[in-house]
């Protein structure tokens, strides 16, 4: 017995021994093992959004470079696991990204959103770069590495795709724009460039109107400006550049869209490039703007959440209306025109155009929103750009649009001055002034309507300028005399705004400039205002803003023609 | 970049295509149930309830085409790994199921502690041993009213709720080793050896027992 139980305990012992060695030596479990999926590797960046790809918030990081997903399928942790990234001639190793330890049948995923240097828009065209992936880490305690590489398309600047989904994935329209949201980082309202041409459009407006509180009614105001502003200066819709491409397993669109500085040089765009325009104008003057893609084409819906102008209640703009041959048909089609003119679409014509397209659209549920400020909000923003000269760019604009008439040479002494050929003359009843203007003006007063205090308004509607005299009492200040004149029209439904004062010349005579704008349409006008027994006489002399160039010679020869008594 | 778990983000996976939308189409509940795995991996379900006119529409869409509502889950839902999605609709009741399979959970943090997101607006409710209960309405979704169930691991300990009401907010918990081969070799080693020790002393013991008796002697002469 007692044999049998040493015995037995030396066994147990050795036994217990041999387990207890088994177990501390882990015999019988798998060794940790770090499995990979093939990575995920984007075939192709659009360097006009280098800053969303960046961006690990935007979209739930759905923009990365690269995905992998990693899997420890053994029973042991793998440690020190660590990755980093490089992108040949862009971005050096990164910091690699470490993880002390992967418990046993964990899944570990990385996704990797680059930062790109601002050095990437200088890229005009499409520019193949080398990805490459490095991973460390140790299998009981034995250290491992594994790298990846791929060449990864950088587009150029103005290279806008319109799709990122697998041939495999996409199926119809939808899918194939699900990259719209790009645009809006080509929407720059904080570009100088930008800037310059908006302040170019509030001089018509009256003055700066960003960050002022605006109604509906100034809105639409404002709207009609811009559009009118680029009608007056030429601005051109051109035609579609689109290209089909295929890079990798994805097959899309793409379209070279300029920046709306280079739009705002080379004064052209396509339907694409002048809504962007208009989103970053509209959003420079404070308002909001959604892109709607429709099939082929794209408009812009301007509204103020803020301003209380939800979108629904927002003004569609035809962007594309500037340029009559490019509508000219539909709006024939649409019963927005009986026939085919020629004349330039108006500002109404081409809300109703982009109304009816839109009523339209959202019948048939074939199109996609792209709301500018929260995408923007959201990482959707625009790349840095290089400086340019603004001095030239001024002069390029001024050229397009004259802002200064040659100051009409004031005709104070008494004496009437030669008249050009077929100008009529027109006295005052009590003789303080005479004005002369082109014979085929028609008579504007309509009895009833038009103020008392307008003695004269007479205009040729065919080719949009006329010339008015008003005859203010109570006041023998020039310029408050044309603030009674603001507020009368205030009363109307209109807008009067003043841009400019001079100081007073010989005999008190004050020259203004400045806009009106009615409910149907808007003006610019230079006006000259003086003294008179028992009140002010204001002369004034103006054109639409489209036709204001062209009339240019016509007003001045009218106000020249002015001669006060 | 660590993705996210994507916990309720995904409710905004009924406005078809993202921010991009065609258009809103809110459910009037939703539930989530999310099951968290010892390995790290997640069961999602998602329960949603509409009135009639929003039924159609999504239906219209997408809820008629299953295979179209993964495409635009995987697509807006890139940054995760999503392996299986189921989809069941209940046309009498107007709600639609969807359960989708994520192998990445939680998010695993530099102490080794997991950590699941929770959205801010979403409070607790009730927490009972492994299952925590929220509540709240989406204001993505037009604050539709939304239950979120969270189980976590059945090895979970020190389970609990950091930074609770903010953007921030996350339930943060670590999990106990699970028990492999090697431990039970070493129980085993350990009570066997005892075991082995106890015998051999026991053994020792009889041998130095009491002395045999003189008259039980055998006889010398």
């Amino acid at each position: 017995m007692q044999k049998l139980l040493t015995i037995g305990g030396a066994v147990g012992l050795i036994a217990g021994g041999v387990l207890l060695t088994a177990g501390l030596a882990r015999v019988g479990e798998r060794p940790a093992k770090l499995t990979w999926r093939d990575p995920e590797i984007k075939s192709a960046l659009m360097t006009l959004g280098y800053k969303v790809y960046g961006n690990p918030k935007v979209e739930s990081g759905r923009h990365y470079l690269s995905k992998l997903v990693f899997k420890n399928t053994g029973e042991h942790p793998v440690t020190d696991f660590s990755i980093s990234y490089k992108i040949d001639d862009y971005i050096s190793w990164t910091d690699p990204e470490e993880v002390h330890e992967i418990p046993a049948g964990f899944t570990l995923v990385r996704l990797y959103h680059p930062k790109l240097p601002a050095s990437v828009t200088k890229l005009r065209n499409a520019t193949n770069a080398t990805f490459r992936i490095r991973v460390l880490w140790k299998e009981e305690g034995r250290p491992h590495e594994e790298t990846f590489a791929r060449d990864v398309v950088l587009r150029g600047i103005n290279e806008l795709v319109s799709s990122d989904l697998p041939d495999t994935e996409a199926r119809d329209w939808f899918d194939k724009q699900n990259a719209d949201a790009f645009t809006v980082c080509m929407v720059t309202p904080n570009d100088p460039v930008v800037t310059l041409y908006a302040s170019e459009i509030t001089r018509l407006a009256g003055g700066t109107v960003a960050g002022v509180k605006l109604g509906a009614k100034e809105a639409g105001r404002l709207c009609r400006i811009i559009y009118e502003y680029m009608q007056a200066t030429e601005l051109r819709y051109t035609g579609v550049k689109y290209t089909i491409e295929t890079v990798d397993n994805v097959t899309t669109g793409v379209q070279t869209v300029r920046m709306p500085r280079d739009m705002i040089q080379n004064n052209e765009g396509l339907c694409i490039e002048l809504s962007i325009l208009w989103s970053s104008i509209l959003e420079h003057l404070g308002l909001d703007s959604t892109m709607v893609f429709i099939p082929g084409h794209v408009f812009v819906i301007a509204y103020s959440e803020a301003q209380g102008i939800p979108f629904k209640d927002g003004l569609p703009i035809e962007c594309t209306a500037i340029t009559t041959r490019a509508v000219e048909d539909v709006l024939v089609g649409m019963k927005i025109r009986d026939h085919m003119t020629g004349a330039p679409v108006t500002f109404d014509e081409a809300v109703e155009l982009a109304s009816k397209k839109w009523e339209e659209v959202q019948q048939t549920g074939v199109f996609i929103l792209v709301p500018v400020k929260s995408l923007q909000s959201a990482g959707y923003v625009a790349p840095e750009m290089p400086d340019v000269d603004m001095d030239k760019l001024t002069e390029t604009l001024r050229k397009r649009l004259p802002h200064q008439l040659v100051q009409p040479e004031l005709n104070l002494n008494p004496n009437p001055v030669a008249l050009p050929a077929g100008f009529t003359t027109w006295q005052h009843p009590q003789g303080f002034v005479s004005v002369s203007f082109p014979a085929d003006f028609v008579s504007q007063l309509r009895p009833g309507y038009s103020p008392g205090f307008v003695l004269l308004s007479a205009a040729n509607p065919a080719i949009g300028v006329g010339c008015d005299v008003m005859h203010i009492t109570g006041t023998q200040d020039p310029t408050q005399a044309v603030d009674m004149v603001a507020a009368a029209f205030g009363q109307m439904g209109g807008m009067l705004r003043v841009t400019s004062t001079s100081a007073p010349g010989t005999g008190g005579v004050v020259m203004f400039e400045g806009t009106t704008t009615w409910p149907n349409g808007s003006s610019r006008w230079i006006c000259l205002g003086k003294p008179v027994p028992g009140g002010v006489v204001l002369v004034s002399a103006g054109a639409n803003p489209m036709a204001w160039a062209a009339q240019n010679a016509t007003i001045k020869a009218i106000l020249t023609s002015v001669s006060f008594k | 970049m660590k993705p996210r778990l994507f916990i309720l983000t995904i409710v905004l996976a009924l406005v078809p295509s993202g921010p991009t939308a065609r258009a809103q189409i809110p459910a009037k509940t939703a539930d989530i149930i999310q099951e968290v795995n010892p390995d790290g991996s997640v069961n999602l379900t998602f329960q949603f309830a509409f009135d009639a006119q929003p039924w159609g529409v999504w239906k219209s869409q997408v809820g008629e085409d299953p295979a179209r509502l993964r495409g635009m889950f995987r697509h807006q839902f890139a940054a995760y790994v999503i392996d299986d999605f189921k989809f069941e609709k209940d046309d009498l009741n107007r709600t639609a199921k969807m359960t989708i399979r994520s192998p990445a959970g939680p998010e695993l943090g530099k102490d080794q502690r997991f950590q699941i997101p929770v959205e801010a607006w979403c409070r607790l409710i009730n927490n009972t041993g492994r299952t925590w209960f929220f509540s709240g309405n989406n204001p993505f979704s037009g604050d539709q009213q939304t239950t979120v169930k969270i189980v976590v691991p059945a090895n979970t300990i020190d389970a609990s709720l950091v930074n609770a009401g903010t953007p921030d907010q996350a339930l943060v918990y670590a999990v106990s080793e699970p028990a492999g081969k090697s431990r039970l070799f070493v129980w085993s080693g350990v009570i066997v050896m005892l075991l082995g020790a106890v015998l051999l002393a026991a053994g020792r013991l009889s041998k130095k027992g009491p002395a045999p008796s003189t008259a039980a002697a055998p006889p010398t002469g």
